[in-house]
């Protein structure tokens, strides 16, 4: 159980404020009447109004700021700025869900949140609160609903009840995990996933896009190939119009057409090497960056992501390493690939197919001297 | 051995030599070293003809034998002799491509005979042309088609000659008889004791003791110019007459199996073993055997010129082909990297068996087409230095003509390229002119330049050529190596075997596995292979595959035993939930697996010719009686003609497919 736990804490949370515990706003701080607490009226501004100004001030700053003490009393809000009224006022903030109490090494320290948040916050009960503040801490990476169960302590009904209602009020969402598809995850409805997530480009609610990945490989290597070796030139008459201005279904004929045939080029017998020392061979810079121009991706790839698009290509023997590993070239010939099957001894003799083959012994029931397969080949 | 060689083992020798002596040689490989008695014993065969076999046996060299001090002579299966059998047609081949038709006959005829005496190869040619004209020209490679029109022992003299220089065939020493084991033992008695060694420590001793065992056993690996008294070259005359039954009752019995006794060939003529005389004749005692270490050497460059004509283009594999070729002579066999002593971090590159540039151009100077292997390309997009140097590799702009052409491809390509191919190539030729080279050289390392450049008026192709080789060396599996010219030395080139044969291995299985499983299992394995061990969640995000895709292809792998599986239990329960699985892939365990089939579907397909060669059993001992042999017509009738025809062609078929699964064999085990 700890094994799972401290995994997913360490793809899951390394994104949140490392050494920034979050306490939340559940009673840890009683709030008393603050017009008892107050004292005398300052005569200027109510509390309430006192509390206002400071969260607005607070507001101006970019959204995850997080404010410590001195950085509030240096607003001068507060007509006596000691620190006792500021945690009074910062309490109550906190209790109406404005501010977010956190310690940081030890001292208390604010975030301020946002009013429609806040008003969320109000409407909750308290373990719903409880959930959907750790809901909102795991950001875009989620959170796996046994860890959220750990981290709550709550009961497993309660807590389930909690989610459902969150979920009802469109507060957050269930996301499925690449790398865990099985796994309950809960993120705020208003996020988007992460790339953690849902794993980039290549996959969609979780699912691998196999046809996106094809398409996109597809595009890639027949772009690398066009470079990495010579092609006699093309007929004229198939070269596209020089760049006159498209009307709209052309412009989406062509992509369709693109998208097909990617611009690069296909292997063919009339290949030549370039000489040696030709530097011609792509980089991974050079590919995203034509990948993008495509747009043959709905989104941006990153030079990671096209990358990995790469890798497998390698891994698929169709692309290989060159100039210390820094571009890739097209291999010549790759097996599988229209009309070149290139088999060997063991892959074309019937035995080297033969789905008995473990079981084919001389005086065995299979054997070699009624073996159909071997007629069959001899007869091909 | 494993049982599926063994069984092919038993089969090779049972197709060209008969039940018996397959028998006999069965029982040797089961039951390892045996003595006559023992044999018979096993065997349940009469001694006469236990004899016989044995005979045969040991005349092709298919079983070592040792007779100890008891004077029990012991015999052992040779069964890289037996497995070699299956070579036999390559060998032929090879040595026709090399030295000419009549070599291959004469390679043919060794083969047919194990081992010989030149005088006797030279007889079995001389009788049958006595009366024919000599050969007119002394060269060694004779083409004519009609061999045996012309045929002189001086000829004979000559081809084997040539053969042994080329060194396809070896002089036979005692040592070939003995198994490894007996030879290191042997040689243990030949050199002297440690104390001998006058060193300072024991271990020292020991070392150098250890050093003179191994030049030993080198020495009598590769005879040349054989010592006195350790060479003794075994009689072939007693064996002769061993093969000869009525002739083998007469002779005493421990005269028969003590080879090494007193009528051992002396070694006194051998010491000019190479030397060919005025006369042009070879010494008549000498004894010749097939040397199958060098046929594996010229087997491996042909593979490896394959793969550079996959991997790289026809003529650039055209030019490595002479590389290699220029080196063969300086190779001796294919698992040591000759004349450079490995100490444990690899061989010295520079004591490697080197070629020169010029030497290359020297050879391929009547070639015309090289220079049309290139694709024309911008001078700017040459820059050899950062292959050599690769930390100053300049970058590159991004937008260029280059870029332009390319991008102006489209639609209907690809089927119409094949066409144009031809003038485009002639267009190019023209076009790659003298000044882009010349910008690309100087840019090179400049001290090579100056005479690289001086000469290329005299010699265009030496460019040409360079590029070729300089291709072949930047390109990842590192087909040669490449040492620029220093002020002193010529510019060199070399072939480092040994990563080279890893990457050909490697194709060569994966090659099998994307054409057995598939491109995706093939990309899992490459995937692993890189990576080393990963558990399934990495692997299926690494692949770009859903899981259970992959786990599919996985499980096939893995039943296949193409890779391998590790549990990784987290703790004690051993709960598989609680375990981690990671796949690997194991180059020679997926080697060793794949050998093995490779052997089992061999020994199916020699199991299958039988068959089928029963069934028309009758027609061929007909069709091949001597009254019916050229007068077919009028003696096999429509039925039995066209059954003949059918099974002549079944015969070259499954043979023709033994022989390609003895190259993925040579690949995966000899190279
Ligand atoms: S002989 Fe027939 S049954 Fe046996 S392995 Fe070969 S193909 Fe399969």
């Amino acid at each position: 159980m700890n094994n799972h736990l401290s995994l997913h804490c360490d793809t899951g949370d390394n994104r949140s404020e490392s050494d920034s515990t979050m306490v939340t706003l559940v009673k840890e701080y009683p709030t008393k009447d603050d017009d008892l607490t107050m004292g005398e009226p300052s005569g200027v501004s109510s509390p309430q109004e006192l509390r206002n100004a400071l969260y607005a001030r607070c507001a101006t700053f970019e959204e995850n700021h997080v404010f410590d003490q001195n950085e509030l009393l240096s607003f001068n809000i507060l007509p006596e700025n000691n620190v006792e009224k500021l945690i009074v006022h910062t309490n109550r903030l906190a209790k109406d869900g404005l501010f977010k109490l956190m310690t940081k090494d030890g001292k208390a320290c604010w975030k301020v949140v946002k009013r429609s948040d806040a008003a969320k916050y109000k409407s909750l009960s308290q373990d719903e609160a409880l959930v959907y503040s750790y809901i909102e801490a795991a950001q875009r990476e989620g959170i796996w609903s046994k860890l959220l169960r750990n981290k709550t302590n709550l009961h497993m009904t309660t807590m389930n009840r909690a989610i459902k209602n969150l979920e009802s009020k469109n507060y957050i969402k269930s996301i499925k995990t690449v790398k865990w598809p099985n796994r309950k995850t809960y993120m705020l409805a208003k996020l988007q996933p992460s790339e953690n997530v849902t794993g980039g480009p290549f996959y969609t609610d979780g699912i691998l896009d196999e046809e996106f990945v094809h398409q996109m490989s597809l595009w890639a290597e027949r772009y690398i190939i066009g470079r990495s070796w010579w092609h006699p030139s093309l007929p004229e008459s198939v070269k596209r119009k020089p760049k006159s201005k498209l009307t709209q279904e052309e412009a989406e004929e062509l992509r369709a057409r693109e998208l097909r045939r990617g611009q690069g080029r296909a292997r063919s017998e009339a290949m030549l090497p370039f000489r040696a020392g030709y530097n011609g061979y792509p980089t991974l810079a050079e590919i995203t960056r034509a990948i993008n121009a495509s747009e043959l991706s709905g989104v941006v790839m990153k030079e990671s992501e096209v990358g990995q698009l790469l890798d497998i290509l390698c891994w698929d023997g169709r692309l290989e390493k060159v100039l210390n590993g820094k571009s890739y070239r097209a291999v010549r010939l790759v097996i599988g690939e229209e009309g070149i099957l290139l088999d060997n001894g063991l892959t074309e003799s019937p035995c080297g197919r033969c789905p008995v083959f473990d079981m084919c012994e001389e005086d065995g029931p299979v054997n070699a001297r009624n073996c159909e397969y071997f007629q069959e080949w001899l007869q091909h | 051995m494993s049982r599926y060689a063994s069984e092919l083992c038993v089969l090779l020798v049972d197709n060209l030599y008969g039940e018996l002596t397959s028998r006999i040689f069965q029982v040797i490989l089961r039951e390892g070293r045996l003595s006559i008695p023992a044999l018979i014993h096993h065997t349940g065969l009469t001694p006469r003809l236990v004899k016989h076999g044995i005979a045969v046996l040991l005349q092709q060299q298919l079983v070592f034998w040792h007779t100890s001090a008891e004077d029990a002579t012991v015999y052992e299966a040779n069964t890289t002799a037996a497995y070699n059998l299956v070579r036999a047609g390559k060998y032929v081949q090879i040595a026709e491509e090399q030295l000419g038709h009549f070599a291959g006959a004469v390679i043919s005829n060794l083969l047919l005979l194990g081992h010989a005496r030149v005088g006797d190869l030279v007889q079995a040619y001389g009788t049958r042309s006595k009366d024919k004209p000599p050969l007119s020209n002394g060269s060694g490679s004779v083409t004519d088609d009609n061999v045996e029109s012309d045929v002189t022992p001086k000829s004979v003299h000559i081809t084997l000659h040539d053969l042994l220089q080329a060194g396809l065939v070896s002089l036979v020493n005692e040592s070939h008889f003995r198994s490894d084991a007996d030879n290191r033992i042997e040689a243990g008695k030949v050199v002297p004791a440690a104390e001998y060694f006058k060193n300072k420590t024991k271990r020292e001793n020991e070392e150098q003791r250890e050093m003179a065992i191994l030049q030993k056993l080198e020495e009598w690996k590769y005879p040349t110019a054989p010592e006195e008294e350790e060479v003794e070259i075994v009689n072939r005359g007693k064996k002769r007459r061993l093969e000869d039954p009525k002739e083998s009752e007469t002779i005493k019995r421990q005269r028969l199996y003590l080879p090494l006794v007193d009528k051992v060939a002396s070694t006194a003529g051998t010491a000019g073993a190479l030397r060919i005389g005025h006369t042009g004749a070879l010494n008549n005692d000498h004894i010749l055997r097939i040397n199958h270490d060098k046929f594996a050497v010229i087997m491996r460059n042909r593979s490896l010129v394959a793969l550079a004509e996959q991997s790289i283009c026809k003529t650039t594999a055209k030019v490595y082909a002479e590389v290699l070729r220029r080196l063969e002579s300086k190779v001796r066999n294919c698992k040591e990297e000759t004349g450079a002593p490995d100490f444990g971090d690899g061989p010295e590159l520079h004591a490697l068996p080197q070629v020169s540039t010029d030497d290359i151009v020297a050879a391929l100077r009547h070639s015309t087409d090289l220079a049309n292997a290139f694709g024309n390309v911008d001078a700017s997009r040459v820059n050899l230095r950062q292959s050599d140097h690769p930390k100053r590799r300049r970058r590159r702009e991004e937008s260029d003509s280059e870029d332009e052409v390319m991008k102006d491809g489209n639609a209907s390509r690809g089927e119409e390229e094949d066409e144009d191919d031809s003038d485009s190539e002639a267009l190019l030729t023209s076009a790659s002119s003298e000044s882009e080279e010349e910008k690309g050289e100087a840019e090179y390392d400049p001290s090579s330049s100056t005479k690289t450049r001086a000469k290329a008026p005299e010699n265009p192709q030496l460019n040409t050529i360079r590029d070729h080789l300089l291709l072949l060396a930047q390109h990842p599996y590192q087909f040669l190596h490449h040492f620029p010219e220093t002020p002193i030395l010529p510019e060199k080139w070399t072939v480092y075997f040994a990563p080279l044969m890893a990457h050909l291995t490697h194709h060569t299985l994966l090659r099998t596995i994307t054409s057995r499983y598939g491109l995706r299992a093939a990309r899992l394995t490459r995937l692993l292979s890189e990576k080393g061990k990963v558990d399934e969640k990495n692997l299926c995000s690494l692949s770009l595959l859903n899981q259970k895709t992959m786990r599919s292809y996985l499980t096939a792998l893995h039943q296949a035993g193409m890779i391998q599986l590790q549990e990784v239990p987290r703790d004690n329960s051993r709960n598989p939930q609680r375990t981690l699985y990671l796949w690997f892939f194991d180059i020679e365990r997926c080697k060793a697996k794949m050998l093995q089939e490779t052997y089992k579907s061999m020994a199916r397909c020699l199991q299958r010719v039988q068959v089928e060669g029963d069934k028309v059993k009758s027609t061929v001992e007909k069709a091949s009686r001597s009254d019916v042999i050229g007068r077919e017509e009028e003696f096999l009738g429509v039925q039995e003609r066209e059954a003949l025809r059918k099974w002549r062609e079944m015969e070259d078929k499954i043979w023709g497919e033994v022989a390609r699964l003895d190259d993925m064999v040579a690949i995966m085990r000899d190279f």
